[in-house]
């Protein structure tokens, strides 16, 4: 079959004519420094000659377009265009410093340029865009009126040449890519410039007032005093490092990024400033005295920014930052960048800017300590950090920096509310900033942590009848941001408010001001609370609002709760006796469970769905072989070598053979076979030995004797590469020492891979699996593309009970006391599984009979302590767990009905 | 079982014998002060028993003195503990009682005893963590141990740091238990085998001779099973920081049933029958009851 593909003609060509390639000749520019000015001339003119094309309306013109724009934004950043004339300038000369024209003497070419940046960053002309602009704007000292004229300047430069550019854009299916997606967006700005200016003045006054208004509640900075309290705060977040910096060679100060850039958060520039950084910090001739400063700079504008960023961005900003801290410690400079990092979670988190930043710092962190091989001074030092903040202290490593910032979420909702700025709306803003950027769209999740806030705001301290009500506003602001959409948790908490006196009036008049803003069905502006309003008021409009909310939560009717209950009596009845099959039954409890949550919170088809999940039993792989434990045989070859003596050739050709027959060794002759790869002489014994152990690198024996005898192996490259085929994983080299520890850790992965799996290893993966999307279900969560463990995900789910349900006296402090302390004497993934298991059963128990006071809570869970106590292993204590919280809402159904379900 | 933890066992029914021993107020052992504070001790009180306990302990000369606060601290726990408002008594005894505990098991329990008691009794985060520097030691020395050796072990060993690393995740050097510090200072002492320095192989008589050493036949001072190295291997990788979340190589000690901090288990713990909780004549007794006498055990339990 022929590979043959149609001819595609280059759009440029077709375009705009024969064109040499690089970004130079595509603007039509010569392949020298050239200002910026003169790319943004050269933009101007070569989209003018596309919109004249006779091919102005067709998808190859767009692309041109998106080329262009891709080109100039290259060209306008310094170290780039320096990059890249090292490449395109014909003597590969980079500009001499001191020739560069980054001055930028024109205002407008300025703004026009962060325009550009703005724009592309935020995928588009919106929000983000707006705010990124102001910030660019306001550090340079631009006021509104001179953005607007300036506006105004680009929209009419471009009308006089627009004619192809109010054609209707041909709709394009999304690419997929960063660099064409990020042109693609760019693409579009001067388009809709155009359309702005091409309506006159007026629309571009319309621009300013977007600027301002347009943002959402919850990205409110685009106002001037935000933006210059924002830019002010990063200011004085380096201040106590710039005093210590001393002052920038030339030469540093041509790897510096430019500040405007980091101030509005450019994606590239932060991660390119930590790859200069890196690299500074690599090369042994240059000290990089201002790394401190020029690392805190760019973290800094990080921990301000990356709200807006893209997940590729952060991921692409964290890999650099990773570089660098290896590349800090080689220099045993770690330090330096540790006190930065740390800065925020050390800090008081008492405004938007700072919250953000400590989110951003604990979710780094976490990151960071994922890298197995990060010096382990520097490790101790933030894993201290993380602990040490309230928010931070449940992270651990994580693969991601998004992931982390998700698990941020929550807890940083419930340490805000337990903080002395629990009624700082600034700080809340902050928070919402971080729930909206770790959480996307997952309304639940960002209903519950927003719920967990406004649990605590709503109970802490007390109004006096005189003093206006400090937390109100944060009320306000909080019930603002919450979706409404009803639920179980939703219902008992706000019913909870009406009912705690402890609760003031002006937080309750909020939440439903809140509320009616919202549109909550059966919720309308009568139902306002007046400051006034006395007890009776307040329970007259409780009923009204407990009306209101139970409308989609009763939602199951008689039939699907009686399926749910004949489907809970089936499972109940069930036993099992095997690690795998307590596992699963206690998966599909949980199911059930979940079913049920999903019931009371009106999602009917969930329910059912995992109501015919849960009659299906998972089936279970089939167990692997038993190992056996490498020992030192009596016929072991290993003697019969050592007979051979001092021969070079017998002894390689000993190896030589063992290989050609697949020998498999016993302990003695593994070990024999890995001293003489290590140390073998001469250099053709060591080969040979080298080749056998290589061949036979899954064998029990091999990996076993390496880890024994790894630190009697001297350190080499060559040994390395050896043992890394050993343990199946790339060992890097660090250099003396550190290296050793690597390959140990390697090896020791590998033998464990090995030794410590059990024979049900599979089967019990299997149905682990399955009990961790169970409990996500729960959450009303899935996996998505970060599976999680058992042991995560009922922290998670336990997390949000603990953080959102309140029992009587307003906290389940007792369990998380109880909680804690189990934890810390826990050994082990499955025992934290029971702890936080039985914490949840904890509080279902409580949440069950605190709806349904007739619930026989008492009995079920004194029946569960007395079961987890004569439990033989843990696996029996989760399904004991498990059956006991299926137990609770199935009580609590008989309850409700009278025992008719 | 092996035989140090024969010795193990000896050892632990000696001092339980020993601790039968009445400290009777004629033994010079207490002061009259103390023995007024005993006499003067009642369940309905239970910060007393805690008070008497920290002043015997201030004067540790005798281990009957310190068998007595031991005693006292683990009354002043059960009886602190079922007393209303008296659960800051019952979690300060606890602590006292983790303090004096030489293992780290034991103090790690009784201080989540303590916080389970009283919130002003949970400790700080991070309190007892891992020092990740002796934890690689520790990891190493389990290596070198399998290896054969035993000079670097023992020099290992020798630092207190990585000593209480491995007494952190003694129970995960084996896979039931059987394998304590102890028996790693053992086989560092043994290693290595001096016929064949390690290797299994004995050369005596040259080359042309090599055989299976007779004297350790190739196996090592710790001699663990392949469940016994398992555990190792995760511990090993534990103490390099490593979490190990799958749980189809949790070994069996890992799935052993988590143990509560349960407060009315630490009396049932220490071995102490807390129905006799006023001394008389000596000994521990049943209080007196409207037209009773007080009754005293046959029995002494230990003080």
């Amino acid at each position: 079959m022929s590979d043959h593909k149609p001819h595609k003609p280059d759009p440029v060509s077709l375009v705009l004519g024969p064109t040499p390639p690089g970004p130079f000749a595509l603007l039509g520019l010569p392949a020298t420094d050239v200002s910026l000015q003169q790319v943004l001339g050269s933009l101007h003119v070569r989209l003018e000659q596309v919109n004249a094309s006779p091919h102005a309306a067709t998808p190859a013109a767009e692309d041109v377009r998106l080329a262009l724009h891709a080109a100039a934004a290259q060209l306008c950043d310094p170290a780039v265009r320096r990059l890249l004339l090292g490449t395109w300038a014909g003597d590969g000369r980079a500009p001499a410093q001191g020739e560069r024209d980054d001055g930028i003497s024109d205002r407008s070419v300025a703004i026009e340029r962060d325009l550009h940046i703005a724009v592309g960053l935020s995928g588009g002309w919106n929000g983000a865009a707006m705010q990124r602009l102001a910030l660019a704007c306001e550090a340079r000292g631009v006021g509104l009126d001179e953005l607007a004229a300036v506006l105004a300047g680009l929209g009419s430069k471009r009308t006089t040449t627009s004619g192809a550019m109010r054609r209707v854009a041909h709709p394009r299916p999304p690419t997929r890519g960063g660099v064409a997606a990020a042109a693609k967006v760019e693409s579009r700005v001067p388009r809709e410039l155009l359309l702005l200016t091409g309506a006159g003045a007026g629309l571009v006054v319309l621009v300013v007032i977007a600027l301002v208004m347009l943002t959402g509640p919850t990205q409110e900075t685009a106002t001037p005093r935000q933006v210059a309290e924002v830019l002010e705060g990063g200011l004085r977040s380096a201040t106590p490092l710039v005093m210590e910096e001393e002052r920038r060679t030339a030469a540093d100060m041509a790897l510096v990024a430019p500040t405007n850039d980091l101030a509005i958060g450019d994606a590239r520039t932060i991660e390119r400033e930590f790859v200069a950084l890196a690299t500074a910090l690599g090369q042994k001739d240059q000290q990089a005295p201002d790394a401190r400063s020029r690392f805190s700079s760019a973290f800094g504008s990080f921990a301000e920014n990356w709200h807006l960023l893209r997940r590729d961005e952060t991921t692409a900003i964290l890999s650099a930052l990773v570089d660098l801290a290896f590349a800090a410690s080689q220099q045993q400079r770690e330090s330096e960048l540790v006190v930065v990092l740390i800065e925020p979670l050390t800090t008081r988190a008492a405004d938007r800017r700072s919250v953000r930043a400590l989110a951003a710092a604990g979710s780094s962190v976490a990151r960071l300590l994922q890298e197995r091989d990060l010096p382990r001074g520097m490790r101790q030092q933030l894993e201290t950090a993380l602990r040490s903040n309230i928010a931070t202290s449940g992270l651990g490593p994580v693969a991601k920096f998004d992931v982390a910032a998700e698990q941020v979420v929550l807890p940083l909702a419930s340490a805000l509310a337990s903080s002395d700025d629990w009624s700082s709306t600034e700080a809340w803003r902050g928070f919402l900033d971080v729930r909206d950027a770790a959480l996307g769209d997952r309304v639940r999740g960002k209903d519950a942590a927003t719920l967990a806030g406004l649990q605590g705001v709503m109970r802490r301290g007390g109004a006096s009848d005189t003093a206006p009500d400090a937390g109100a506003d944060a009320a306000s602001l909080l019930a603002g941001a919450l979706s409404w959409t009803k639920s179980s948790e939703l219902r008992a908490a706000v019913l909870g408010w009406f009912d705690d006196p402890a609760v003031p009036t002006a937080r309750l008049a909020a939440v439903m001001r809140a509320m009616v803003k919202s549109s909550v069905r059966g919720v309308d502006s009568t139902m306002v609370l007046a400051a006034s309003a006395d007890a009776e008021r307040r329970q007259e409009l409780r009923a009204q609002v407990a009306a209101a909310l139970q409308d989609d939560a009763a939602g199951p009717g008689a039939e699907a709760v009686r399926a749910w209950a004949a489907a809970a009596d089936s499972l109940l009845a069930l036993d099992a006796s095997t690690p795998e099959s307590m596992i699963d039954l206690a998966a599909r409890l949980a199911e059930l469970t979940a079913a049920r949550t999903a019931q009371l919170d009106g999602r009917a088809d969930e329910a059912s769905a995992l109501i015919t999940s849960a009659a299906t039993p998972t089936p279970l792989p089939a167990a692997t072989k038993a190992r056996e434990l490498p020992a030192a045989a009596a016929s072991s070859k290993a003697m019969e070598y050592l007979q051979l003596g001092p021969s070079q050739s017998a002894r390689a050709d000993f190896w030589k053979k063992a290989m050609a027959e697949g020998r498999v060794p016993d302990l003695l002759l593994a070990r024999m076979a890995i001293e003489e790869a290590g140390r073998g002489s001469p250099a053709t014994v060591r080969d040979a030995a080298r080749d056998y152990v290589r061949a036979r690198f899954g064998d029990e024996a091999v990996v076993l004797a390496a880890v024994d005898l790894v630190f009697s192996i001297p350190e080499s490259p060559e040994n390395l590469q050896w043992l890394s085929d050993i343990a199946q994983t790339k060992i890097a080299w660090r250099g003396r020492g550190a290296t050793r520890d690597a390959a140990h850790l390697a090896l020791l992965e590998a033998a464990a891979g090995l030794f410590a799996t059990r024979v049900d290893a599979p089967a019990l993966e299997a149905v682990s699996e399955r009990l961790a999307r169970s409990w996500l279900a729960s959450l009303g969560e899935t996996e998505g593309d970060n599976a999680v463990t058992p042991t995560e995900a009922i922290r998670r789910l336990t997390t949000r009970l603990l953080a959102v349900q309140r029992d009587t006296h307003g906290t389940h402090s007792d369990a998380r006391r109880r909680l804690e302390a189990r934890l810390a004497i826990a050994r082990g993934t499955l025992q934290e599984c029971v702890w936080w298991q039985a914490a949840a059963v904890e509080v279902i128990g409580s949440e069950a009979m605190r709806r349904t006071p007739a619930t026989p809570g008492r009995a079920v869970l004194e029946r569960w302590n007395n079961d987890r106590r004569r439990a033989h292993n843990a696996f029996q204590q989760i399904l004991a767990g498990e059956r006991a919280a299926l137990r609770l809402l199935r009580a609590e159904v008989d309850a409700a009905t009278g025992g008719g379900a | 079982m092996k035989a140090s933890h024969w010795m193990s066992l000896i050892a632990a029914c000696a001092l339980a014998m020993a601790s039968q021993v009445q400290p009777g107020p004629d033994a010079g052992v207490f002061s009259r002060e103390d023995i007024e504070g005993l006499h003067a001790l009642a369940p309905e009180q239970p910060e007393r028993y805690l008070e008497l306990g920290e002043e015997i302990l201030d004067r540790p000369d005798s281990p009957l003195r310190v068998e007595m606060a031991r005693n006292l601290f683990v009354r002043a726990v059960e009886y602190g503990r079922l007393q209303p408002g008296g659960e800051r008594v019952a979690a300060s005894a606890a602590l006292a009682l983790a303090s004096m505990s030489p293992r780290a098991a034991e103090r790690r329990w009784l201080r989540a005893v303590a916080a389970t008691l009283h919130p002003d009794y949970a400790a700080p985060a991070g309190s007892e963590r891992p020092d990740p520097a002796a934890g690689a030691r520790a990891a190493e020395l389990i290596t070198r141990l399998r290896a054969g050796e035993g000079i670097r072990p023992r020099e290992i060993l020798g630092d207190a740091k990585v000593r209480g690393e491995l007494v952190r995740g003694e129970a995960a050097l084996s896979a039931d238990g059987t394998i304590g510090l102890t028996d790693l200072d053992a086989a560092a002492k043994k290693q290595p085998c001096p016929t064949c320095s390690g290797r299994g192989i004995a050369v005596q008589q040259g080359p042309k001779s090599a055989a299976l050493c007779p004297a350790c036949k190739g196996r090592t001072a710790l001699n663990a099973s392949i469940d016994d190295v398992a555990s190792q291997l995760r511990l090993q990788l534990a103490l390099l920081g490593e979490r190990q979340d799958q749980w189809g190589k949790v070994t069996e000690s890992e799935a052993a049933p988590a143990r509560d901090p349960d407060a009315s288990e630490v009396a049932v713990v220490f071995g102490i029958d807390t129905k006799l909780s006023v001394w008389r004549d000596g000994q521990w007794a049943t209080p007196q009851r409207p037209g009773q006498g007080e009754q005293t055990p046959t029995v002494v339990p230990a003080p």
